[in-house]
């Protein structure tokens, strides 16, 4: 009987770790699936001569300044249609509103979905913090390719940014204040 | 894919007694003016029908043995306890059925989520907002940027929260701005959140797509029918998660052009509209409907707020005293609350007269400096430092 | 409840006073205590429901603000779940497995004391969140990120929620060795009663899923007290993570609001129908499919989040696959009652209108599983019809027949049959009434969680509240009946039931304090 108890204390345990473990699991999942279009760290472009397949892939800019953070914030060009296997440059442009240095956040999203792993980035203002002085503005490259491995159906794609601000206080979400 | 239009096209043939009766009663779901909304009323009829099916067999055999088998007119309970013939068949019977039903839902689900660009179609970006949609043309320039624009709720106060006036027919369904489209055109809704996770819920169109904050989500409809069509935010997202619809005008390819068009009008006029002298009655009157629209819900229509909550304006030594800091609440909202930053939200005009309003309205216009502000201050603010 | 003190073996009764509740290791007090706690929960989140209805009753806020109302909703669900369904559910364990299974008691009696105390110390954190500043929970029992990780008074929610969760845990490892080690001898597990064979699958389920639970709202905190970024795409998380985490728990979670229920009904039906239940090892293997299949289908609440089409084809099939070992159930239910000699005693009136409602309530379910269609569904009333019919005229009514089902022996009266047949009629038109008419207004596109609706949703609404009035008052007649049972009644015999069968049914009514202190012999003959 003893063990029995023992045992299913054990299991309670393993299941409470297991929610944790669920968050890198997630990501994990995320990456090799594609799900939600998370996109992650630089790439490299190793593609050889033999392995470039060219195709015409259009993709669209979004940009989306998360609980109205006081910056302007937008892509440089709104569309561009790429080849696959080919290097791109597009830039988004950042201006802070106000007289306080802010630091920020930038998220990628991409849709569809599926695509999100062929999207892939070699310098990405996404990788890192960025800092805005008072009333600064900057420009904010990207440089990329579509690995020609999307899928033949798909030649529209849209890559989203989403701003947020870091000081995670000045966050406006819902407040009672207490 | 093509092996199932067939069967989805019996579906809709199955589904025809019932659409002309759709409307009767509302107690169905909308067949919807695209070709995806229909075939989801199909799917949804065939799934409803099966389960009535279901149910009369099943529930028929249990009434039957209850009325037969009751103890008055059954003294001795047989005694069987397997029947393995019977029990064979009704788990075979029930998977083939469950089979039958997957293959045209999943031939369905396959067709939206196709991925094959159509020509000629329009992007539109859609944003969630505590409490409010907000539009984005990606293909449609105004000026430098998509045209852009919040629609909000205008359902007064004094038919949801006192019920002193009789609700209008669009009751809780009604917006300042419409989304516009073109029908027999392929849209896209990109689907995103500024705060919290809302969701894009229009059922004439079988689309709903949650909103959440950092990612987007695809959407995608083709209208077949002009109209206007209204739906709302299904996730909760707070306190006025129901006060936040959407609502689509479908027209022609022309009538489009035109919206399109004077919407960019519309653009160049604030430029001109800021330029010019204004009075204060057309400031307050201005001031008055987009404070009801957009202010009262949290700081209410008397201007008292709710203590704790949502300050008080009437009164107000901000709003009576301070004039720059009043420009600057609005045009950037205040961290750490739930008062957002409204420069997106109202152009200069706009942001001047709700601005004047408060500073005048429920006696403030006595008790501070009386100061009015007009579209150029904002236009001022706007340009410091830049 | 009073029980009767047993003479002889030199056992001293029950403690006097109310010191006797606070330290009893006795199953049965404990299973009391559960039982009207649960019953007082039940009366607390319906009164709850009242106020919701009312609310509803017609568009335009009439009695409260939206913030009030999306606390009532949140509040509701809460207590609802984890306040009524499932202490009632343990408080049955408590008095029944014991006994079905020829033991003396649970095999830990004093933790067995703790779970229970655990419970009303939670609730009381939950309650007083409703005289704080900031008030009560209002992000719905779902309670989603990142709408709860900004909101007041969390931190009461998530210890709350944790305190919970302890009991509950406690509660199912009791009942899990409790059942392996202490069944009498020759009472094989295939012999078991299927009441008990319900309860040990769910605490095996409990076992799973309240950790991850557990881990979902501690993640919540550190979101919003401790700068973790779980939930937060600006910090590399995503507010999709934390609804596959809580619907891991979630969906498990109502699987085992409703096994118990299973094992309740098969048990009645049998009984009232004088005939053994049909396919009983079959209703084993089909709670054990419905239990294992349960992990591998959570995201079915998740299908308008984004998610690519394998993932939502995978989950839609799954999901229609639970269908086939709960048609079994039902069939095997029909086919009980097909050819026996059957009487309409209370009991087998609410066993069969589970029967009933709770396979409408599965073929809403079904149709929610169709996910194209469930992009319609998702989020509107269509969704509250269905899971209100499985868990009320489902859950609800299989606790309201196993209390009028073994009320006698607990108490050793029978209860009034006219007014539990009133009771009966009154809760089923309720229910009807209240729950139908949300199919309508949920397919015609009336969004859940939403204080105030347009207008064409008007004329159901106001039917649906009416049904909740009565569904209400009518349990006010309820609590008349079991208090009037308690105190007297016509004396049960230990049989109660002249078709029933089980080792419960041997022992006098009401029950001795101390029951099996030897345990029975099982032979082939003994009827179980």
């Amino acid at each position: 009987m003893r063990k029995a108890f023992v045992g299913l204390i054990a299991a309670t345990l393993f299941m409470f770790a297991f929610s944790f473990m669920l968050v890198p699991l997630y990501n994990v999942f995320c990456e090799v699936t594609g799900l939600n279009g998370k996109i992650y760290g630089p790439s490299d472009f190793f593609k050889s001569e033999q392995e470039v397949r060219e195709r015409n892939v259009n993709i669209r800019f979004l940009s989306q300044v998360n609980e109205s953070a006081p910056v302007t914030f937008y892509p440089s060009s709104e569309s561009l249609e790429v080849v696959t296997d080919k290097v791109s440059k597009t830039s988004y442009i950042a201006r802070n509103n106000t007289n306080k240095t802010l630091t920020l956040t930038i998220v990628p999203s991409v849709s569809p979905g599926l695509a999100a792993e062929q999207v892939k980035k070699i310098q990405c203002f996404c990788f890192e913090e960025q800092t805005l002085a008072p009333y600064e503005e900057q420009e904010w490259p990207i440089r990329f390719y579509v690995d020609s491995e999307l899928r033949g159906n798909v030649n529209d794609i849209y890559l989203s940014y989403t701003l947020f601000e870091n000081n995670r206080e000045n966050s406006m979400v819902m407040h009672h204040d207490s | 894919m093509a092996y199932m239009k067939k069967e989805l096209g019996l579906i809709t043939l199955l589904a025809l007694p019932f659409i002309s009766s759709a409307d009767w009663l509302d107690v169905n779901m909308p067949v919807g003016v695209t070709d995806i909304s229909e075939e989801v009323f199909g799917l949804h009829m065939l799934m409803f029908w099966i389960m009535v099916a279901i149910g009369v067999v099943v529930f028929g055999v249990l009434f039957y043995a209850m009325w037969k088998y009751r103890r008055s007119n059954n003294k001795t309970a047989a005694d069987f306890e397997e029947n393995h013939k019977l029990e064979i068949a009704w788990t075979i019977v029930p998977t083939i059925i469950l089979i039958l039903m997957a293959l045209p839902a999943s031939s369905l689900l396959k067709t939206m989520y196709d991925h094959e660009a159509e020509e000629g179609g329009i992007d539109i970006q859609v944003i969630g907002w505590q409490w409010k949609w907000q539009y984005k043309y990606l293909d449609e320039k105004v000026g430098d940027k998509p045209l852009s624009f919040f629609s909000n709720l205008t359902t007064p106060a004094d038919q949801y929260e006192t019920n002193q006036a009789t609700k209008g027919e669009n009751y809780l369904l009604e917006v300042d701005e419409e989304v516009v489209v073109p029908i027999n055109t392929p849209i896209r809704f990109l689907i995103t959140s500024n705060d919290v996770i809302h969701s894009w819920y229009m059922s004439d169109f079988a689309v709903k797509q949650d909103a959440i904050p950092g990612f987007i989500n695809v959407a995608k409809t083709t209208i077949n029918e002009p109209g206007v069509y209204r739906g709302n935010c299904t996730e909760l997202c707070g306190e006025r998660h129901a006060y936040m619809p959407v609502v689509v005008r479908a027209v022609t390819q022309d009538e489009y052009q035109e919206w399109l068009q004077s919407k960019k009008d519309a653009a160049e006029q604030i430029a001109f509209l800021t330029e010019r002298d204004w009075t204060l009655a057309e400031l307050m009157e201005q001031g008055e409907e987009i404070y009801n629209t957009r202010c009262a819900a949290c700081h209410q229509m008397n201007g008292a707020g709710i203590p704790g909550f949502y300050p008080a304006l009437a009164g107000s030594d901000l709003v009576l005293n301070d004039k720059p800091k009043h420009i600057e609440i609005l045009m950037e909202g205040v961290r750490g609350s739930q008062m957002q930053s409204f420069a997106e939200q109202l152009n200069e005009v706009e942001m001047a007269s709700v601005i004047t309003f408060t500073r005048q309205a429920w006696g403030n216009d006595r008790a501070g400096d009386g100061e009015i502000v007009i579209p150029k201050d904002i236009v001022e603010y706007k340009q410091k430092d830049s | 409840m009073s029980a009767v003190v047993e003479n002889h073996d030199h056992h001293h009764g029950p403690k006097k006073g109310l010191l006797r509740w606070l330290f009893t290791t006795n199953h049965k007090d404990i299973g009391t205590l559960y039982l009207w706690f649960s019953f007082l929960m039940f009366l607390t989140g319906g009164a709850m429901a009242m106020g919701i209805r009312a609310e509803l009753f017609e568009p335009g806020l009439q009695l409260m603000d939206p913030i009030r109302y999306n606390q009532l909703v949140t509040m509701h669900g809460l207590i609802m779940i984890f306040g009524g369904v499932m202490p009632a559910f343990v408080g049955l364990a408590n008095w029944l497995i014991p006994m079905q299974i020829g033991a003396p008691d649970m095999a830990l009696p004093r933790m067995n004391n703790l779970s229970f105390w655990l419970l009303p110390s939670a609730f009381t954190i939950l309650l007083s969140t409703a005289f704080m500043e900031g008030g009560m929970p209002g992000f719905g029992w779902t309670f989603y990120a990142p709408l709860s990780t900004n909101y007041p008074n969390i931190a009461y929610f998530v210890f709350a929620i944790h305190i919970m969760g302890i009991s509950s845990i406690m509660g199912s490892i009791n009942v899990i060795v409790t059942i392996m080690n202490m069944r009498a001898p020759g009472l094989s597990l295939m012999k078991m009663p299927l009441f008990v064979w319900s309860w040990l699958i769910t605490a095996y389920l409990l076992i799973a899923v309240m950790p991850v639970l557990a881990g979902a709202v501690t993640m919540l905190l550190m979101d919003a007290y401790f700068g973790t970024s779980f939930f937060d795409a600006a910090g590399g998380g995503d507010p999709v993570l934390f609804q596959h985490i809580f619907w891991f728990f979630g969906h498990p979670e109502v699987y085992i609001m409703i096994l118990p229920a299973f094992g309740i009904t098969s048990h009645i039906i049998s009984t009232f129908s004088r005939k053994p239940l049909f396919g009983h090892s079959s209703m084993v293997y089909a709670m054990v499919s419905i239990a294992v299949l349960s992990f591998v289908v959570w995201a079915h609440h998740m299908f308008t989040v984004g998610m690519p089409l394998v993932a939502e084809l995978f989950f839609m099939w799954a999901t229609m696959l639970i269908a086939i070992p709960t048609g079994v159930k039902v069939f095997n239910w029909v086919a009980t009652i097909f050819k026996g000699s059957i009487t309409y005693e209370t009991p087998m009136l609410f066993a069969i209108a589970f029967v009933v409602l709770f396979t409408i309530g599965g073929f809403s379910g079904l149709m929610l599983a169709i996910t194209p269609a469930d992009f319609q569904y998702h989020d509107t009333y269509f969704v509250v019809a269905h899971f209100h019919y499985v868990l009320v005229p489902g859950a609800i009514f299989s606790i309201m027949a196993a209390v009028y089902y073994w009320l006698p022996k607990w108490t050793g009266n029978m209860y009034d049959e006219k007014m539990g047949k009133l009771h009966f009629w009154l809760s089923f038109i309720g229910v009807n009434v209240t729950f139908f008419p949300q199919h309508f207004v949920g397919l015609a596109g009336m969004p859940r969680r939403y204080a105030d609706y347009a207008l064409q949703f008007a004329e159901w609404n106001a039917v649906s509240s009416i049904g909740a009035f009565l569904f209400g008052l009518s349990q006010l007649l309820f609590l008349y009946i079991v208090v009037k049972a308690v105190m007297a009644g016509k004396k049960a015999t230990p049989q109660v039931w002249d078709g029933a069968r089980g080792l419960e049914w041997t022992v006098d009514s009401p029950a001795p304090y101390h029951t099996f202190e030897v345990p029975p012999k099982i032979t082939e003959q003994t009827k179980l």
